[in-house]
This record gives structure tokens, sequence and C-alpha cells, in this order.
């Protein structure tokens, strides 16, 4: 209790207590030599007497106050009203610091919080760090897992405890109109002692359930939520999924989202669960012994992967195997985007600091004087260093609750914008860890922004004459300076690099050809469930088509597995008529399914031939369309039309069908980041079976096209919910979302950072021109013409920047290859790109030069002589 | 903070507490009377007197208030506390035990 009251006592009572303690020795005094007035002394003797006898007052209330009060706070507290007067006395200084620091900051605590929250926290799985993934691969490709053969990992590997397959999928839950989509993690063996999944009502699955594939579901907490309502009697209910019942029997704890969005838990079906080596489309995971580590299971699954690969040599022949922490493979898309956010944010960080210390630097210089009559009167190299410091962390607390509210900002702002794998960013807000780094954060500021204003103050030579008579600084002070501008100038350099780089990729990404035209299409989807039958998909796409075909305006309409530039295709080989089956070493090929309609719907051009039939005609399901990469790297110069060849599916051993090519396309480009188009083969939709319709309606382009359109299709099939409904082209610019979201934080990042160091380097150039503003003077009045001079002048400047620029250019190369991957339609060594960014950061340091040059070689250069 | 526990230390704050067992008085009065009543043989120190005035009332074993005194003049008066009551306690008996020790060992060595 003792020094809290000494804490509180040393702020606000402090003045009180030490006039109380000097009042308490003036009694004393008084008493003393009214006490010796009394022994017979005189009045003055008395008093002289008493004064001797007590001594000097200022030790003693010193002493008392050292017991009353916590000397450290006292000084702290003194020591930081000193740096607000001084701040403060400069209102406009204090402002736009503490904004850019704010800026500075709260970017980088920003992209802190992200890294943290994907990359480093643990996901809430039970020991996460033990849960692998094993990637199987053949010849490079990646192959899913398979039911016998992941029990066959269960079986082979020791350094595992369990292993299981997993896959989402959707199911109808509940059936006729009041049917809703719920999103299914699905099992295969024990997934859930795999992921450590615990019910936190109700119970978990048991071994035999997961063994069997029993009609089982365990809600995640979000499933319970939204689809039950957070219903208490949920535990035990027997609910319908696919048309089939399931019984609910427990609840896992809020937090467990993996993968994220899914709502509810259940084994695969008994078939899925015995299901023979064969269908690749499990995800293998494993938890590892406690004592293993991911290494040792990757040595020992290397030698099981080759025995599977000499069992079964027609299927695993070649099987390779890759075991990666569960966390670092799904977020391996995420790492790149994200690092990259980091790193422009750091850098952005960096040269906020070294900006806002150089102004810091500015004021220390400026305070020569000051800090040098303080130091006579007896103040410690210590206790000046220490003013700076003050400055620094008052800046930082000021700048800290608006650099929250940025980081929030860019966190809402990425959550909301970002397409693709950023937009899961929404469920990460700043927290307590945010929090913590958000503090540690203040404190790295503090010293970045202390380090060299406290050392120039450590460091300097103290007579108040040198201090106020010198007019530049030492050579070794202005080095450290122009040190710190020139970093600044390399830092915003590569930035700015960078960010043209990604702008000029979002920009292809945009403007490459597609080979379709999406203007005026609506993109329409039906999702059916897998387990449907073909017949049904086939009479749903009928009735699709027909109801689409009648709506007024419509021109043509098509079915399609899957849209281009949405990711995703099927892949096959192809064996040409003539060549051995199933032995070609050509690349697998794309394979699309679609009704003839589709190509019209599209406007993709047929260059040669046309389409193939389908059903509702007499249908002759042996013809393809193949597109135009297709025909020139498989048939060459010949004429492709009536050529025929076999498309030898991975999982079957049938004997070659031969499909007869009866249209050549152009090239359409199928993934958003294809550079170059790939061989593809279109064939009729009633040859493939896929229960997702994606259907492209043509029409004439109207506002009212796609509510017609629904309507249209609500009164035709009442029966299926529409899954999705847009205009295509808002479909596709979901895809380019994410490029597009990391070029404009870039952009902003770099511009910024220019904009920074430009000021910097202004306010460095304008204050040692100012310091030789004799010189000029005396120049001048010897007669130099006022061009040369400002040559003179600006050549410090340009020299600088030119020194930024090139150490900024030659760090953007290594930079830039790291992010390689990330770049569409552009190199990462690109030079125009590089003269660009370097000629405006020169342009910009030319004109802070030229701007202070201007005002000291200007009219009143001269009268600086006057006063001498 | 712990008290320092020096004996010097510990005996002026002794003469203190004893002193203002008698009744409150001001910081003057408080070194007038263990002059005084010692036959001048203890002489507090005025530079001492006042911190360890302070830290007592931080320990809360006195508590102080400003009065007006006859003469007219602003002084602060010191009172014991019931805490300083007990810790005044504490101290005779802990002195009390220590001087019979120090008489012990001097007998014994004669």
């Amino acid at each position: 209790m003792g020094w809290m009251r000494r804490f509180l006592n040393s702020g606000s009572r402090q003045s009180t207590i030490e006039q109380e303690l000097t009042d308490e020795v003036a009694f004393h005094r008084a008493q003393q030599a009214a006490d010796l007035e009394a022994e017979g002394w005189t009045s003055d003797e008395a008093r002289r007497e008493a004064r001797r006898r007590v001594g000097l007052q200022g030790t003693w209330v010193a002493a008392g106050l050292a017991e009353d009060t916590l000397p450290w706070v006292a000084t702290w507290l003194r020591e930081t009203r000193q740096a607000l007067r001084s701040l403060t006395g400069r209102p406009w200084f204090m402002v736009t610091t503490a904004g850019i620091l704010a800026v500075g900051i709260g970017l980088l605590l920003a992209a802190l919080a992200l890294t943290d929250a994907w990359l480093v926290r643990p996901w809430p799985i039970a020991d996460a760090g033990q849960v692998v993934v094993l990637e199987e691969s053949v010849g490079g490709e990646s192959i899913g897992g398979n039911p016998a053969r992941s029990a066959d990992w269960r079986r082979s590997l020791s350094t595992t405890d369990v292993v299981a397959g997993l896959y989402g999928e959707q199911l109808v839950l509940g059936r006729g109109a009041t049917a809703t989509r719920v999103q299914a993690l699905r099992g295969v063996g024990p997934l859930t002692q795999v992921l450590g999944l615990k019910a936190s009502d109700g119970r978990g699955f048991t071994p035999s359930e997961e063994a069997e594939g029993a009609a089982v579901v365990l809600l995640t907490h979000q499933g319970w939520q939204r689809h039950f309502g957070g219903s208490s009697d949920v535990v035990g209910r027997v609910i319908t999924l696919r048309g089939e019942s399931y019984q609910v029997v427990g609840i896992l704890p809020r937090g467990v989202d993996y993968p994220t969005g899914t709502d509810l838990v259940a084994p695969a079906g008994p078939g899925y669960q015995r299901a023979p080596r064969g269908g690749n489309w499990l995800q293998v995971v494993a938890r590892l012994r406690p004592t293993a580590s991911p290494q040792q299971v990757q040595s020992e699954a290397d030698g099981v992967a080759r025995r599977f690969a000499e069992a079964y040599p027609d299927r695993e022949g070649g099987l390779r195997v890759r075991v990666t922490p569960l966390q670092d493979f799904e977020t391996r898309e995420l790492r790149t985007p994200l690092l990259l956010l980091l790193g422009a944010a750091a850098t952005l960080y960096l040269v906020v600091c070294v900006n806002v210390g150089g102004l810091l630097l500015v004021r220390a210089l400026a305070r020569d004087h000051e800090s040098a009559v303080r130091r006579a009167l007896g103040a410690g190299r210590w206790a000046m260093a220490r003013l700076t410091a003050h400055e620094a962390l008052l800046l930082a607390v000021a700048a800290a609750p608006v650099a929250w509210l940025v980081a929030s900002t860019a966190l809402d702002a990425i959550a909301t914008y970002g397409g693709g794998t950023l937009s899961q960013f929404g469920a990460s807000p700043l927290d307590a860890r945010a929090l913590v780094i958000g503090i540690a954060l203040l404190a790295v500021t503090t010293a970045a922004l202390a380090v060299w204003p406290a050392y120039h103050v450590a460091t300097r030579t103290m007579a108040p004459r040198s201090a106020s008579h010198a007019v530049t600084d030492a050579p070794r002070r202005r080095q450290v300076r122009r040190l710190l501008v020139a970093a600044q100038v390399a830092c915003s350099t590569t930035l700015v690099i960078l960010a043209m780089l990604f702008a000029r990729s979002a920009n292809a990404l945009l403007a490459a050809p597609r080979g379709f035209d999406a203007a005026n299409v609506v993109a329409l989807r039906y999702d059916l469930d897998w387990e449907q039958e073909k017949a049904s998909v086939d009479a749903l796409a009928r009735r699709v088509l027909d109801a689409v075909s009648g709506t007024p305006g419509v021109t043509a309409a098509g079915i399609v597995d899957r849209f281009p530039m949405t990711g995703g295709t099927q892949s096959a080989r192809v064996t040409l008529f003539g060549e051995t089956p199933g032995k070609s070493a050509r690349p697998e090929v794309s394979v699309r399914s679609a009704t003839p309609g589709y190509f019209e719907a599209m406007a993709i051009p047929f260059l040669h031939g046309e389409p193939y039939r389908d059903f509702a005609e007499a249908v002759d399901r042996s013809q393809v369309v193949v597109n135009a990469t297709f025909a020139r790297r498989f048939f060459g110069a010949t004429d492709a039309i009536g050529r025929r060849l076999s498309i030898d599916w991975e999982s079957d051993d049938q004997p070659p069908q031969w499909l007869e090519v009866v249209g050549v396309v152009g090239d359409v480009r199928q993934g958003v980041r294809d550079e170059a188009p790939v061989p593809e083969i279109f064939r009729p939709w009633a040859r493939a079976f896929w229960p997702l319709l994606h259907v492209a309606v043509r029409g004439d382009g109207s506002a009212a096209q796609v509510v017609r359109l629904r309507e249209r299709l609500v009164q035709a099939i009442p029966d299926q919910p529409i899954a999705s409904l847009a205009p295509l082209d808002d479909v596709l610019m979901t895809q380019t979302r994410e490029p597009r979201l990391i070029a404009q934080v870039l952009m902003a990042s770099a511009f910024t950072a220019a904009v920074l160091a430009m000021i910097g380097l202004y306010g460095l150039l304008a204050s040692e021109m100012m310091a030789r503003r004799r010189e000029v003077g005396i120049r001048l009045a010897l007669g130099a013409r006022p061009w040369e001079l400002r040559g003179l002048l600006l050549r410090p400047g340009v020299l600088l920047t030119l020194a930024g620029v090139v150490l900024g250019v030659a760090g953007s190369l290594p930079a830039a290859r790291v992010v390689e991957t990330q770049l569409f339609g552009v190199s990462s060594g690109d030079v125009m790109v590089r003269v660009l960014a370097g000629g405006a950061l020169l342009a910009g340091g030319l004109v802070a030069a030229l701007v202070p040059a201007w005002r000291v070689v200007g009219r009143r250069a001269l009268a600086v002589l006057r006063y001498e | 903070m712990a008290p320092r526990t020096d004996a010097l230390q510990g005996t002026l704050t002794l003469l203190i507490l004893k002193t203002l067992d008698l009744g409150p008085r001001h910081g003057y009065a408080i070194a007038q009377h263990i002059q005084q009543t010692s036959n001048a043989l203890l002489r507090v120190e005025e530079g001492s007197l006042y911190p360890a005035l302070r830290r007592l009332e931080q320990e809360g074993w006195v508590k102080s208030s400003w009065s007006v005194t006859d003469s007219q003049r602003k002084a602060r008066v010191y009172a014991l506390t019931p805490a300083g009551q007990q810790q005044l306690d504490e101290e005779e008996a802990k002195w009390q035990r220590l001087l019979q020790g120090v008489r012990h060992v001097l007998r014994f060595a004669e």
C-alpha cells in the first residue's frame, strides 16, 4: 500500500508535499530562534544561530520528499511534462507526426494481426501441431486420397496414431420448400480422433460409428446457431440430410471451424468407408504419435509409398507422398499474399519511423544551445537524451488510438473487398493478442524514433559557445541524417516498383483476352447432390434450358460444368486414333462438358466445323469439339475436323471409345492466372455426369433481365432452389478481386512512402541549405551567378536521391523474385517499371532539392551578410 | 518498500514513537524532548528527523495535521496511531531483549 500512495504522491501532490516540508523547516528554524532568544541571545543573533544549526533547508526537503514519493516516477512525470510542453509548443508538428505514425503503425499492426491469426497462432484443434496432411502424388500431379489406401497408411505408419480421410460436400437439410443447404465435413475412418473433435454438448462419434459409416451427425457451433437457432433440445434429434435420416449426437465447441464454414460433421456412408482402390478424392490427414515429428513421418511414409507403388503398379506406380502440418497445408495459398502485405506494411512503417525520427533529430539539433546550457547547469547526458525519448513515447502514445482505428478499418476493408482466399480474413478481428502486438509495436516505435536524436544528444560535445555558433553540423552528423534519408528513398523505391509490378499484373489479368464475351450474359447456377441419378440431373437441365429459352429477351443459353476463369477443370489424357491406348506421353488436357448452346451463349467463335449435337435431338454421343490450341498441338497443320480421339480417364480401364472432332473453337481462358491457353476438349453434356449446373444465358443486357429470369425460373421450377443468379461479369470479377486488392494496398503504401521520403529529403536539404546561407551570400557578393550557385546546392540532394533510387532498384530485384508466382503477364525483372519508378522518384527528389535551392539563392540572399 | 532495519534507524523510530506516546507534538518539540530527557546525551539531527517522520507516516504509525501554535505559527503536529502504538510495544520489547542480551555478554566477558 505504501508504494501505491507514494506513486500517487509522485504525480499531483508533489508540489504540495514540497511546500509543506518547506513550511515545516521554516517553523523548526523559527522555533529554534525563539528558544535561543529566550536563553538571552539577541533577536538577530538567535536567527543567525538557528539558521546555522538547522543548515540548508534544501537537503531536508529533498530527503523528506524522497520518503513521500517515488523519485523516478516524479522525474519521469516531470520530464514527460517537459516533453509535452515542448511538443504542444508546435501543435502542427505534433499532429502531423502523430498522424503519419498512426498510419505506419496501424497498417503494420493490421498486417501483423493477420499474419498472427493465420500463420502463427495454432488453430483451435487439440495439439494442432500434431496433425499433418498426407498429400499423395503421381508423376508430380497431386492425386486425392483413397479409403483403402488411407486404411493401409493407418496400418503401415508407426509414427502416426490415427489416419483418416476427409472431404467436404453440400447436403440438403430437411425436405420440400423449407429445405436448406448445409456444408458438411465427411470423414472416412477415425476423423474425429485425428482432428481431436470433442463434443461440448452430447457425445462424439464412437470408433465403430466412424468405421461403419453410421448415420450420425456432430453440429459445429455455427451450424447449430445458423440452422437450429441454437435450440437446446437438438441433441438426440433425427434430421433429414439428402432425404435420409441422421441422428444428431452432439455439438462441437465454439471456435472449431475447420474447414471454414462447416455446419456439420458426419462419417461418410458405409460404401465410402469400404471403397476399394481406384477413385481418389479424399484429403488424408493423420495425427502423429506424441513423440514423433513430421520429418519422421515423412521418412517413414516415403518407404511405405514405395511399397504401395510396387504392390499396385497400375494405379499407384511412382506414388509419392508429402507430409505437411495441417495448418501450413491449409494456409499455403495465403502465405505469399499475406507476407507480401506484411512486407509492404513493414517497409512503410520503416519509412515512417525514419521520417519521424529524422524530424525529432532536427528538433534535437535545434535544441543544441538549450541542451548545452542545461548540461552546463548540471543536467546529465542521459537526462538530455531521455527528453527525446519522452517526446518519442508521447508521439507514439498519441498515435496509438488512431493507429488502432487505422488497423481495424484496414482489416474491415480487406474482409469486405478481398476476394478468394483473403475473404476468410473477415474472421480475424483485433483481439487481445493484437493489443499485445500493438503495445510491443509502440515500444519498438519509441526506441526507433528516439535512437538517432538520443545518440546525437548523448555524444555531442557540449559547450554553449560552440553550440550557438555552429553553423553547420559536423560532417559525421550530417552523414547520419543523409543515410536516413537515402534509406527512406531506397525503401520507397522498392515499394513503388513492387506496387507497379502488381498493378500491371492486375491490369493484365483484366485485360488479357478471354476468348468469350461476358457482356449481356447472366450466370445461373443450380446445385444438385452428387448422389442424384444422372437421369434426374439431365431432366433438370432440360427444364432449366426450356424455362430460360422461354424468357423474353433471351437469345441463347447453354449449360457447362464450370464457368471459365473460376478455377478447376477435369483433366484426362488423350489417345489419338491409331496410337497405342494409354501409353501416350502427352500431358493431360482439360475436359469440359457443355450443351451446344453454350458456345453461342458465351459467343465462343467456331473456327472450323460446327457444334456437336446433344440430347433432345437425335443423340450422337461420339462427337466432340476441341479448341484451337488442342487442334494445333495434336493435329498440327492437318485439318482437325473428322479426326478421332479417345479420352482416357485415370480411374477406368475401359477400351478406348473413339470420338470424332466436329468443330474447332477459339481458345477460352480457363484459369484466371493462365498465361497461355491450355488444350481443351468440349464433350456433350449428355456424356457427362455433373450435378452442378452452370447456365450461361445471353440476353438483351437490360437491367431487368436478372429479375425476369428469376421470376420465370421460380415459377417454372419451384422444386429446386436457385444457387446463384447474377451477371457473369460480377461472378468473374470476384476472381480478380484479390490481385486487385493487393495491387491497391501496395500502391497506397508505396505512394505514402514515396511522399514521406520526399518530405524527409526536402527537410534535410532545406536545413542543410539554410545552414549554408552565409556561404551563399559571400559567393554572391564575390560575383557567383545564381544558377551556378543553385546547381552547386542541388548536387548533394540529387546525388542522395540517386543513391537511394539505385539501392531501391537493386533491392527490388530479389524482392520481386520472391513474389514472382503472384505476378501475371509481367516479369519480376521488368525494366520499364524500374525506369518509370526510378524516374518518378528522381524527379521528386529534384523538386525537393530545387525548392530550397531557389529560396536560398533568392533576392534576399545578400541580406544575411548585413548582420555580419 | 521494506522498512530500513539498521540499528540507528530503529532506535530513532523507537525514540520518536515513545515521545509521541506522551501526546501529539510537532517536529521541533520531538527533537527537544529527546534531547532533554536523555540529559543531552542524545541529539537528533534535524536532517534525519523529518525524513523519519515522513517514513513513519507512510507506514501508518503516526498521522499529522496542521495547526496554529500559541505563537501564531503554522506547525505540523504528529500523533501516534493505534498501529503506531502496537509498533511501539513491539519495538520496545525488541529493544529490551537486545539490551538484555548485550548485558549478558558484557557480564560474561568480565
